[in-house]
């Protein structure tokens, strides 16, 4: 049995303008010790997915249905002390801005404090000094001097690696990092997914990391699942979804990409047209629009996540044959094949 | 002293005769200082931020100039400062010919159609409360070109070169997506047939679909238009896409200026080699390359109080005792390969220092 396991998830949310489908049908699943890369644009559902996961997105205005079991228990069902048990301290969570998560008021020491006591009775003095130890952990230079510091005092890195520390600091067996290095230089984004990845192997920790960028998931993840409009188009492990891209959109993502060897005179592959409204989502496969592959019967059947290969699904109606041709003509005119 | 090589910048490759037509964009020595304001206490903490220190470059009609640097490095500044957004401190920006550095906004004004902007944020640079057909209208109104009429007909034309359907002149930026919203900020950017576009991160803010769209879209453009571009971006790849030419800037300073593909095959500053390897790409060797990959230690130092001697020494792995003391003049190290660096990591002009670094 994984670890956390997502079924049939699906969120919809009320608003004046209509139902905003936002997550719709996903299921996911991530083991101890492994990392789960979440790829997809703006308005995939995969951030609202991860909220959902953590119990935050429990609006008046919002629906939810299916299962998120953590060792088997559903956490949907969770609530009041059930609900914080888990949060925070099974499973944490960092956001893409962390000065945004930060109190702004409070010192570092202060708030990795708070978090600690907020789960297991212990004396202020011991955890400050839990609070230190995390802060070294993460590599934190100074870590006496910066638990009295505030949020303001220090670089988009550094905050990054508060965030981590406290996020790590009561040992959750889940971290969901949602899009943890979007905000920061890659010099230093390479620094952070370092970081992640060390203490990954030092815990056990599993990871669910969320991202708009390939790039990223090609260097952390196990597994990935590529969503889009709400749904999990191709899920599997990552040599077999960045190198055995079966889905027309995971195509899509990689071919828009400018590589380091793609020459200037060629002109990027992009994917036409815009990602959907998940108001108005378009009917059958949400792709279809546009999918250069498109058939007669994908804007009329909703195509389901079905095995192609052992641990590899794809959402699409194209047959297989066709799906591995397709995909190795695309991997041979790119330079990341 | 800001020492330059002696050629001129041209483009590397045919090596022969190098190009003698005058550059459109021609930057020397380039300073902005801006003072910092502390609060209420104005007598005390008095300094100033050395945004951009000293920088020079060309950029020859018809060609794309990249600027990459990590966030703080100037190049945001560079940008306003060669659109005469701000006035420089020192050094002079040299406009098709003309000395614009010290001109008055009166008489920049003819200037402003010829040099244009595209910014990175498609939703804080267009007025909400605006339809799209004045949005974009609104240069040629500013600069009273055309009639109302003639105005509406080039709008409708230009809306139609983005890739935007001339039907939506009336309706307004929260309607559109934002990769469109991009299209209009170029729509608007090119309404006045500019000679100079300067695109500050015109994609970091799109999805990477929609990114590889108006990439090509821009490419298009130059091509149909003859445009000159100074292209901004803190993606590597991206740039790498679109430039003939990359400079990387650091603290200020221009740390290594070279064709583009040389750039990427053969990085001679340490601090390009380490943004190079830090670029997350999709391969399978992923997680073998990581085994190679140089990281960085730290954050970059406050450009208030940048280090002395070479500004990249705190962070470099090869640095030695001469980087802290001197500052390394930016040299040519291969035809046009220019990089500042007491041990370049690749060289025609020092192969000596290359041999006793890697000892």
């Amino acid at each position: 049995m994984p670890l956390l396991e997502v079924r049939d998830l699906h969120v919809s949310f009320e608003t004046r303008d209509g139902t905003v489908r936002a997550v719709d049908g996903v299921s996911l699943a991530v083991d101890r010790g492994r990392t789960l890369g979440v790829v997809g644009e703006s308005g995939s559902g995969k951030s609202v997915t991860a909220l959902t996961v953590m119990g935050l997105t429990r609006l008046p205005n919002a629906t939810i249905s299916g299962e998120v079991l953590l060792d088997g228990v559903d956490l949907l069902g969770l609530t009041g002390d059930d609900l914080r048990r888990v949060r925070g301290k099974r499973v944490a969570m960092i956001f893409q801005d962390p000065l945004s998560s930060l109190h702004p008021l409070y010192t570092i020491g202060w708030q990795i404090v708070e978090a600690i006591q907020a789960h297991e009775r212990v004396s202020e003095k011991a955890a400050r000094a839990r609070a230190l130890e995390g802060l070294r952990e993460v590599g934190i230079p100074n870590a006496p001097d910066r638990l009295s510091s505030y949020p303001h005092e220090l670089s988009g890195g550094m905050r990054q690696r508060v965030m981590i520390a406290m996020a790590l600091v009561l040992d959750p067996e889940i971290l969901i990092a949602d899009e943890p290095t979007t905000a920061l230089d890659v010099t230093v984004q390479a620094q952070i997914l370092d970081l992640v990845r060390e203490l990954q192997a030092e815990h056990g920790t599993a990871v669910v990391l969320i991202t708009h960028d390939l790039g990223v998931i090609a260097e952390t993840a196990d597994e990935v699942a590529v969503m889009y409009a709400g749904r999990v188009a191709e899920l599997g492990p990552l040599t077999g979804v960045i190198d055995g891209a079966e889905h027309p959109y995971t195509w899509g993502l990689l071919q828009s990409l400018p590589s380091a060897e793609s020459s200037r005179s060629e002109p990027l592959h992009p994917i036409e047209g815009s990602p959907p409204s998940l108001i108005s989502v378009p009917s059958g496969c949400p792709f279809h629009p546009r999918c250069p592959y498109a058939m007669e019967v994908c804007p009329r059947e909703v195509p389901g996540l079905l095995p192609t290969t052992p641990g590899h699904a794809v959402a699409c109606h194209l047959p297989v044959s066709t799906r591995r041709a397709i995909g190795s003509e695309v991997r041979s005119q790119e330079a990341w094949a | 002293m800001n020492e330059r090589p002696a050629g001129p910048l041209a483009i590397a490759g045919n090596g022969a005769a190098p190009r003698r037509a005058a550059p459109l964009v021609a930057v020397e020595d380039l300073e902005k200082r801006f003072p910092l304001a502390r609060g209420v206490f104005l007598g005390g903490g008095r300094g100033q931020v050395h945004a951009v220190d000293g920088v020079s470059f060309d950029i020859p009609r018809g060609g794309t100039l990249g600027l990459v640097g990590e966030s703080g490095c100037g190049k945001s500044t560079v940008a306003r400062l060669v659109t005469r957004l701000l006035e420089p401190s020192g050094g002079t920006v040299v406009y098709d010919g003309k000395d614009i550095t010290h001109r008055k906004p009166r008489a920049l004004r003819p200037l402003r159609r010829e040099i244009q902007l595209v910014f990175q944020d498609p939703y804080s640079s267009l007025n909400p409360r605006r339809t799209v057909g004045a949005i974009v209208a609104e240069p040629l109104r500013l600069q009273r070109i055309g009639t109302r009429s003639e105005r509406r007909s080039r709008v409708r034309e230009m809306l139609e070169v983005v890739g935007l359907n001339p039907e939506h002149y009336n309706r307004y930026p929260h309607e559109f997506s934002g990769g469109q919203r991009q299209r209009i900020g170029i729509a608007r950017a090119l309404i006045t047939t500019p000679k100079l576009v300067v695109a500050d991160e015109p994609v970091s803010a799109l999805d990477v679909s929609i990114q590889a769209q108006i990439l090509n879209l821009l490419a298009e453009l130059q091509g149909q238009l003859g445009l000159t571009y100074l292209f901004i971006a803190h993606d590597l790849n991206v740039v790498r896409h679109v430039s003939d030419r990359i400079a990387v800037m650091y603290l200020g300073k221009i740390v290594e200026l070279s064709p583009a593909e040389e750039l990427h095959a053969r990085p001679v500053h340490p601090y390009t080699e380490a943004l190079l390897s830090a670029v997350p790409r999709v391969e399978t060797t992923g997680r073998e390359r990581l085994r190679h990959r140089v990281v960085l230690r730290g954050d970059p130092p406050s450009p208030v109080a940048p280090p002395p001697g070479c500004r990249f020494h705190t962070r470099c792995r090869y640095a030695t005792e001469i980087c802290s003391a001197v500052e390394p003049p930016l040299v040519d190290h291969r035809r046009g390969h220019l990089a500042a660096c007491h041990h370049p990591l690749s060289t025609d002009a020092r192969p000596a220092a290359l041999a006793s670094r890697t000892a």
